[in-house]
């Protein structure tokens, strides 16, 4: 093509030309994971009909919807300077059973602290996301290890917390949250929205918001112009503790139970939630807003899948496909591109 | 005078490359000496007997998994597809295998089938990753989930091997002294792969690509061929797991194959390949195998407490990683 016109077009303009047809991939590229979006929703509302398309189905999503969201929003800033956390599963569970403790419960009744238990929890989470981050910037330990290992350490933390049977939540407050709405969005969905709202404001309008893209791009480019990689790379670690955290608390307020379990299977489909909307393994690309798509795409094709009956089993290998073609129409490709 | 001075540094590099291997040994010896000093029958005949045997499937599925990572990919699916090749197996050894001449014919179908199932899972996840160009990190995630479905959709419910089969996988309790027939087969695997890795195109290929893949492209290396054939190799390599976790357990576990996904991961960082690819080896990958097995078996001789054991596992990985971690390469970026 370029061969042909450059008789009668100027180097500029082929050049111009170029850019802009880039430019129209790119726009395109990051349109896919909507289009997967409102695509699922059109054959699920075509296939299940009134049971999908529901003001009742709606509320019900957005209710499944809190947890995944906090665990695929911290886990977008880790994604996003090119590291990994895998010990979501384990960091979850443990803020969960240590909030279950630490306020009113049926079996550790000397421990009720109320709000404070829910902080403990939390806190508890935070603590790992830094510990980690320290450990992975100063001992030069891939994040995958460190976080692996730390899996089996919360895990490990959480199970012994309560020893054997989880504690049930007593405390009044806590145990109606789980019912309580406003304007038709459970409470609980809308502190993983609030929290959202910070982490976008994070993202977009701080100093440490562009460093994270900076050190995803090329961390020797952020280092010579004196800002600190290890310690943004720390604070990216602990802000993804503080929303393991806080969806571990909420996990245990929803179930009325601190324990471990809730933790389980978590983190696979987070992985997933933050490629699928287009944050590249690699580092540099994407963000909390497209995290949002790829949640809403893994909640809306889990819960399309569950109204239309289909096999618990046949249906994570579906989810296991649509990944597959997500993620496929959103990579970018061409003979230079690498991809690991 | 020039050279001499090259060849030194190159001297001195081969030998720290040599102490990071010592490294990882320590970090065993230091764990068995540990674990003798508590229990005196640590390294007793029977204890031997059971760590050495059980780690024979964790080495089968590592080693395939050092290739991927050398390359600098990853390979989340060898777990799940462990699980299908463990399913497949019984199935064959229980439908197929009474129509069959003899239990050691059914023993050998098994094994085709799965490596046959192995080999083409490598090839699909191999095709995606590299002609689609998906990430192999998403790629096997998405794989992952799909096997895990065709494991529980061929069977739901562990069934066990029926009693007339039961030639068929006597071959796992074999025994020479401490050392199993399953542990020598799986170093035979091993001694395969150290081949492949050091003497043929594929082997060097592999280092290449991991250290510089756009180079190795333009070098003239067909990038894509070895990446997938090295993918298949991996994929053979899970169901050779599965295989032998079947002859094992005596049934089919549809989930067997869920918790080794990460652990083969760490089995392999330990062993002194890097997640970042172009660096490490198979035999590294045997010393990473057994720092895992050293730990989890030390566990429970010992008798840690149930709820204790996820945390010491955790410190353990912890503590051995930042022993034989590479930090050799100045300015090297950790991910």
């Amino acid at each position: 093509m370029a061969i042909r016109n450059s008789g009668n077009m100027s180097i500029t303009e082929e050049f111009a030309a170029k850019i802009k047809r880039d430019n129209q991939k790119e726009r395109i590229m990051k349109l896919a994971p909507v289009i997967v979006l409102f695509a699922l929703i059109l054959i699920f509302s075509i296939v299940c009909g009134k049971d999908f398309a529901s003001l009742k189905n709606l509320v019900a999503v957005l209710n499944q919807l809190a947890i995944p969201l906090l665990v695929a929003i911290g886990l977008t800033f880790v994604i996003m300077i090119g590291g990994i956390d895998l010990s979501i599963n384990g960091t979850v569970g443990m803020a969960a059973s240590l909030v279950g403790i630490f306020v009113m419960n049926n079996r550790f009744t000397q421990f009720n602290l109320g709000i404070g238990g829910i902080l403990i929890g939390i806190l508890s989470s935070v603590l790992v996301g830094f510990l980690a981050g320290l450990i992975h910037v100063y001992l030069r330990i891939p994040s995958f290890m460190v976080t692996f290992a730390f899996m089996y350490v919360c895990k490990g933390i959480g199970l012994l917390s309560y020893s054997g049977e989880p504690p049930t939540i007593l405390d009044p407050v806590l145990a109606e949250l789980p019912k309580k709405s406003f304007i038709g969005i459970p409470f609980i969905t809308w502190m993983a929205l609030i929290v959202l709202g910070i982490c976008i404001l994070i993202q977009e309008y701080t100093a440490f918001g562009r460093y994270i893209y900076a050190v995803g791009t090329d961390e020797s480019i952020l280092s010579a112009v004196g800002v600190s990689v290890k310690k943004v790379k720390v604070k990216v670690f602990t802000l993804a503790g503080l929303c393991f955290g806080i969806a571990g608390a909420l996990a245990a307020i929803r179930l009325g139970q601190g324990q471990v379990n809730v933790g389980e299977g978590l983190m696979f489909p987070a992985q997933a939630a933050v490629v699928v909307g287009g944050t590249s393994l690699a580092g540099g690309k994407g963000g909390v807003i497209n995290t949002i798509v790829g949640v809403l795409v893994m909640r809306v094709l889990s819960n399309g899948l569950v109204l239309m009956g289909v096999n618990p089993y046949i249906r994570t290998g579906i989810e296991g496909i649509i990944i597959l073609v997500a993620v496929a129409l959103t990579v970018a490709r061409g003979a230079k591109v690498i991809s690991k | 005078m020039a050279s001499n001075k090259t060849v030194d540094i190159g001297k001195r590099m081969r030998l720290q490359e040599h102490l990071m291997k010592y490294f990882s040994f320590s970090a065993i010896v230091i764990l068995i000496i540990a674990f003798s000093a508590s229990q005196q029958n640590f390294l007793g005949k029977a204890n031997l007997k059971t760590l050495l045997s059980d780690s024979a499937p964790l080495i089968i599925m590592s080693i395939g998994m050092t290739f991927i990572l050398i390359l600098g990919s990853i390979d989340l699916a060898m777990g799940s597809v462990c699980s299908v090749a463990n399913v497949l197996t019984v199935m064959v050894l229980n439908d197929i295998g009474p129509s069959l001449s003899s239990p050691v014919l059914a023993a050998f179908l098994a094994l085709v089938v799965s490596i046959i199932f192995g080999a083409f899972a490598g090839v699909i996840q191999g095709i995606i990753h590299v002609k689609l160009k998906v990430p192999s990190f998403i790629a096997s995630l998405g794989f992952m989930s799909l096997w895990q479905s065709v494991a529980l959709l061929i069977t739901e419910a562990p069934v066990s091997v029926a009693k007339a089969m039961w030639p068929a996988i006597e071959w796992v309790k074999v025994t020479f002294g401490v050392i199993g027939l399953p542990l020598i087969l799986a170093l035979i695997g091993v001694a395969i792969l150290y081949v492949i890795q050091n003497y043929t195109t594929i082997g060097r290929s592999l280092y290449s690509i991991g250290g510089n893949e756009r180079a190795s492209r333009i070098a003239g290396i067909s990038v894509d061929k070895v990446k997938i054939s090295l993918f298949v190799v991996s994929g053979i390599c899970a169901a050779l797991g599965g295989y032998f976790l079947a002859a094992k357990l005596r049934s089919s576990a549809p989930r067997v194959g869920d918790s080794f996904t990460l652990l083969i991961v760490a089995a392999v960082a330990l062993g002194g390949t890097s997640l970042s690819g172009g660096r490490g080896g198979v035999l590294g990958t045997v010393l990473g195998v057994f720092t895992v097995s050293v730990i989890q078996n030390g566990m429970n001789f010992i008798g840690v407490d149930a709820y204790w054991q996820n945390i010491v596992f955790g410190l353990f990985v912890l503590a051995a990683v930042a022993i034989s971690v590479d930090r050799s390469v100045r300015g090297l970026v950790v991910k």
